[in-house]
């Protein structure tokens, strides 16, 4: 067995003992209320499919509906069409020919933040429970601006132009993409992240619900969230490189460039901008030096990241 | 047989048999068909079952061998692939329910994911995806690779050693090597939710990244510093475990979260032959040695939680603890034994003893005390206290090569950050909301040229929807970063004995992450939907960064960017979409060429002003994107057409003062140009409610021009003469041109 199949099969060993021991530890969690699941259906919907027993059929086959049409945990589920759409009394009294007194989703027709406060009724948990103050809630969005809430999947999440690449779809990228259009143009630069090819998500860094950090950033600091690829750069090293340790935007810039390794400009340049110690880093180098082509300074100043090595001060071992 | 081409066959061999089997049935019987016979129903004991299966093939033209075609993708350019299979089961009375689904399961980026769980109770994922990434198909080297090292035949090492300058000639029987890795990654991920208030969360990741990457390194310092481009192996694994239990209801949660990542790097270090010294002399050494990134770890445990208070007032906070540490084994100072004479003195200990404490609390409270008034605050304190072993370092050597004479001692750079701030938005009519915020922020450094410094924030912004179809928005920034006094030479206290150069530093250059920095930014958006089946915008966003108090290091940098994009449905069947982005960036960059001259026993430093030079560099990209949807035949033939260009170019000019010497003269570099062409076009026929064909094409041309790598060879000897000494990898990335189909049957069941 060579070297690869060996790691291979060490890395699947690993999975399977851990999901072993998660679902051991979960298990005795399992029976948990699980007496308290009634298979009713809310009266109040009988009234509503009535008219709307197409979009309800839909509606069934998603886990919400599942939930709200026949299978509720609480009250606010048990209340059927009405948790999300309120009180439809008078909608039924008109027989349908007033929307009084019911949240409706379409854009404009009620005020956001009452549209979504039909969503944080239940979603005030997990991803969603930084939403309030955050950077999509206070610039107005909609939950229905990304969300498609009563389609199964995969049509939950809103594809404004669906684009396919040979067969390849981002969807989650694409919603995003919509408003975001600096970033749909920085995610075709030469140097760039596996976004456009599918492999990385904008949700693999970065939680639209909201988060306490900058830049709705899953982790704390922009270096945490780049240590989470990047753990063989996280350290500490017996020689740092300081700003390395502060901030990984200092050098780089995450969605894309025209330089190679996601570099906010050409280097040597780069590393002369702080650097002018006596000797060649204050030269002004050219191009047609070993100092400036191929990978500039890291043509020998191989570790840039940091180096623990006794004798790596200057970042070469 | 490569372990790609085994994998490559093993998947031909399945996706043939699911094509096969799929042919030799006719497909079965359609949905519509099985619906109007119950007791067709697919069912599998009391789940009903649904899915997709995709088959089809990828024929290719490329005419190129580059590694950009595929760098983070394998398109094999063969057939039966298998793009997609998935299948769901759902029982419909308790809410137990399966996902199973593969992408790209024939190719190198294939994803696999399984989904298992009940309904709002408990969720189960588990999965394994593969990203390759191509760095370059053009590496060419003389090295081979022993175990972990990399070393030459002696043949070659006895030629170039015997003549140095023989070097770029045995450099052309260089080898080809490929750089590339490939990212393995599986996870398992647990929710459940035994009461809806209630959540615990588990999960695990297992992360490998395997392959060969260049490494570049420094050798014979005496006789000026060579480099040797190397094709190092390596391999990191990175385990993330993570777990958390919540409490959540609308007016209060509670959090506790703790999330562990372990890296592994079994490669400790990285040893290579010199192929310019056969044995180890006091200014070259025979053998060189590289210390590999370090086996580390990081902890953090967190607690976080929201409350509702009066005035409609959320308050948002978060306190958490984390730690990482590095213990690996140090190296000895150098692989070179002639250099033990006398002897080097021992290291003081043996292990860093890395430790990093880091402390996190965040605090935010949004608050509506009258009608269409909103209230923030904000708090944060953020703590890095690198407590690692200071190390003193008698006898550090360069480049294995050269006794470098300054004992060292490390430095660590702890520092912390404080932030209050606040703002309020007043929504005076429902078409109209302004707002203004503002910030501090304090910077505490160690061993740093600045110790402290503050960064006062104001931010205004302006919205309205002055039609119910038309909104705009503009924003104004100011911030200033006042650091205080500058202290250039705190480099040098890693000197144990001070530099022996005195002055090396230069004093006057300001670093630009710490330096001294008026920012201004404007933004302003619009965005049109004067009917249903037009959408327009545009936005545009101006930033001026001016580092007002530094005169040496860089000056002053500039954004700029505007966009416009534009969605319009002619017909219910149609769609076309247009978007354009220009973006600038602008800066200004000024230094000195500071060369050493002897005096006496001491080297010092000559300062002179005519030796400064300056660069003004300007980067710009144009993005482009057309294309369309189309409901030719609606219900049966859909066609989907895009096209998007991208056009980069790095501009570098040089300017110096008059006079001084060679090496402060900055000249114009090439222009760096890069460009990508896309047009992908996608036709989907439904031949039957539960069969589709999908025919798709692809065209991508991409070009590239950078003076770093347009000739970069294993000698570059005929573009610098000063690296006749030099052997490098000679990776390309270069243009191409492909034009790339797609065939596929899709089936759904």
């Amino acid at each position: 067995m060579d070297d690869s199949q060996d790691c291979g099969a060490r890395l699947g060993r690993r999975v399977a003992l851990l999901s072993s021991f998660l679902l051991l530890i979960c298990a005795p969690l399992w029976p948990v209320g699980r007496a308290a699941v009634a298979a009713q259906g809310p009266e109040g919907n009988e009234i509503c499919l009535g008219c709307h027993e197409e979009q309800a059929q839909v509606f069934a086959k998603t886990k919400m509906g599942w939930l709200t049409m026949s299978h509720p945990r609480n009250d606010i589920e048990r209340e059927g069409c009405l948790s999300c759409h309120g009180d439809g009394s008078a909608h039924v009294q008109a027989g349908g020919l007033s929307a009084d007194g019911l949240v409706t989703f379409k854009k404009g027709a009620e005020p956001v933040s009452v549209q979504n406060e039909a969503c944080i009724r239940c979603h005030h948990g997990d991803r969603q429970s930084m939403w309030k103050g955050s950077k999509h809630q206070t610039s107005g969005l909609a939950c229905g601006d990304c969300h498609e809430i009563m389609r199964p999947l995969p049509y939950q999440l809103k594809v404004a132009r669906l684009r396919t690449e040979v067969g390849r779809k981002r969807p989650e990228t694409e919603v995003c993409l919509g408003c975001h259009q600096k970033q749909r143009a920085q995610l075709l630069r030469s140097s760039h992240m596996p976004v456009r090819e599918g492999k990385v998500t904008c949700t693999s860094c970065h939680n639209p619900h909201g988060t306490l950090g900058a830049a709705l950033l899953e982790e704390t600091t922009v270096n945490d969230t780049c240590y989470r690829c990047h753990a063989e750069k996280r350290g500490p090293h017996l020689w740092e490189h300081a700003p390395v340790q502060e901030n990984c935007l200092t050098c780089h810039t995450p969605h894309g460039s025209i330089h190679p390794s996601l570099l906010v400009a050409k280097v040597p340049l780069l590393c002369q901008r702080c650097h002018a110690a006596a000797g060649h880093p204050s030269a002004a180098l050219p191009a047609a030096s070993r100092f400036a082509f191929n990978r500039g300074c890291s043509n020998c100043h191989a570790e840039i990241h940091g180096s623990n090595h006794p004798s790596g001060a200057n970042l070469l071992r | 047989m490569s372990e790609k081409r085994k994998d490559a066959t093993i998947q031909d061999k399945a996706a043939g048999a699911i094509l096969i089997a799929l042919l030799a049935a006719g497909f079965p019987p359609s949905v519509g068909q099985a619906q109007s016979d119950e007791a067709a129903a697919r069912s599998l004991g009391p789940f009903e079952i649904h899915g997709s299966v995709e088959v089809g093939g990828i024929p290719q033209a490329v005419d190129s061998s580059s590694s950009k075609f595929e760098e983070y993708r394998d398109l094999p350019g063969r057939w039966p692939v298998l793009p997609g299979l998935e299948v769901r089961g759902s029982e419909r009375e308790r809410g137990y329910y399966f996902e199973v689904s593969a992408e790209d399961a024939t190719e190198q980026d294939g994803r696999y994911v399984v989904r298992a769980g009940e309904i709002g109770r408990l969720a189960i994922e588990a999965g394994w995806d593969q990203i390759p990434h191509k760095s370059s198909n053009s590496a060419r080297t003389l090295y081979r690779r022993r175990g972990d090292d990399l070393f030459l035949d002696d043949e070659i090492r006895q030629t170039v050693s015997a003549d140095n300058a023989l070097l770029p000639t045995v450099l052309e029987l260089a080898r080809g090597h490929g750089l590339r890795l490939r990212e393995d990654t599986g996870w398992m991920n647990v929710r459940l939710t035994p009461r809806t208030f209630l959540t615990f969360r588990a999960n695990y990741r297992a992360e490998r990244q395997r392959g060969t990457k260049a490494i570049g390194t420094a050798s014979a310092f005496s006789a000026g510093a060579h480099t040797l481009e190397l094709p190092a192996p390596f391999e990191y694994v990175t385990h993330t475990v993570g777990a958390s239990a919540e409490y959540a209801t609308r007016s209060l949660s509670l959090r506790a979260v703790y999330g562990g990542s372990v890296f592994r790097n079994p490669y400790a270090a990285l040893e290579w032959d010199n192929p310019l010294a056969l044995e180890d002399a006091p200014n070259d050494f025979s053998t060189g040695r590289l210390a590999r990134e370090p086996d580390n770890q990081a902890h953090e445990f967190r607690l976080e939680g929201r409350a509702a208070a009066p005035l409609s007032a959320v308050m948002a906070g978060s306190f958490s603890y984390g730690f990482r540490s590095q213990n690996d084994d140090l190296l000895p100072l150098t692989s070179n034994t002639a250099l033990f004479d006398p002897p080097l003195s021992p290291l003081a200990a043996d292990k860093l003893d890395g430790w990093v404490d880091i402390i996190n609390a965040s605090y935010r409270i949004t608050a509506e005390p009258v009608e269409n008034v909103t209230l923030a605050g904000r708090a944060r304190y953020y703590d890095f206290g690198d407590r690692s072993r200071r190390l003193a370092i008698d006898d550090p050597v360069i480049g294995d090569s050269l006794a470098a004479g300054d004992p060292r001692r490390d430095s660590r750079f702890s520092y912390s950050k404080e932030s209050l701030g606040g703002g309020v938005v007043w929504r005076p009519v429902r078409q109209l909301r302004g707002g203004i915020d503002y910030d501090w922020v304090r910077w505490h450094r160690e061993n740093r040229e600045i110790k402290n410094s503050d960064e006062n924030t104001v931010r205004t912004s302006l919205d309205t929807e002055p039609l119910d179809w038309l909104s705009l928005g503009a924003a104004y920034t100011h911030a200033i970063r006042d650091p205080g006094s500058y202290e250039a030479k705190v480099v040098e206290r890693s000197f144990t004995e001070g530099p022996s150069i005195e002055g090396a530093t230069f004093a006057l250059l300001r670093k630009y992450d710490l330096a001294h920095r008026e920012r201004d930014a404007v933004s302003v958006s619009l965005r049109a939907s004067p009917w249903q089946r037009l959408a327009a915008g545009a936005a545009f966003e101006l930033g001026a960064d001016d580092y007002d108090r530094s005169v040496y290091g860089l000056l002053d940098d500039d954004t700029l960017s505007y966009s416009f994009d534009l969605t319009f449905a002619p017909s219910q069947r149609a769609t076309v979409f247009a978007n354009y982005t220009r973006e600038e960036y602008r800066y200004n960059q000024r230094s000195r060429f500071r060369p050493l001259e002897n005096a006496g026993d001491v080297q010092r430093v000559v300062e002179n002003t005519a030796n400064d030079w300056h660069v003004r560099g300007h980067d710009s990209v144009d993005t482009v994107g057309v294309g369309g949807t189309l409901s030719v035949v609606p219900g049966k033939v859909d066609a989907d057409l895009a096209y998007n260009f991208s056009f980069g170019i790095g501009r570098l000019k040089g300017g110096s003062a008059p006079g001084g010497d060679l090496s402060g003269e900055a000249e114009d570099y090439p222009n760096v140009k890069n460009r990508l062409h896309q047009v992908t076009l996608t036709l989907v026929c439904k031949l039957r409610e539960d069969v589709e064909a999908r025919l798709g094409y692809a065209f991508e041309r991409y070009t590239e021009s950078d003076f770093a790598t347009d000739e970069i060879a294993p000698s570059m000897t005929a573009v610098d003469p000063g690296s006749a000494l030099s052997a490098f990898l000679g990776a390309r990335a270069p243009g191409y041109t492909a034009h790339i189909g797609s065939v596929s049957l899709k089936y759904e069941f």
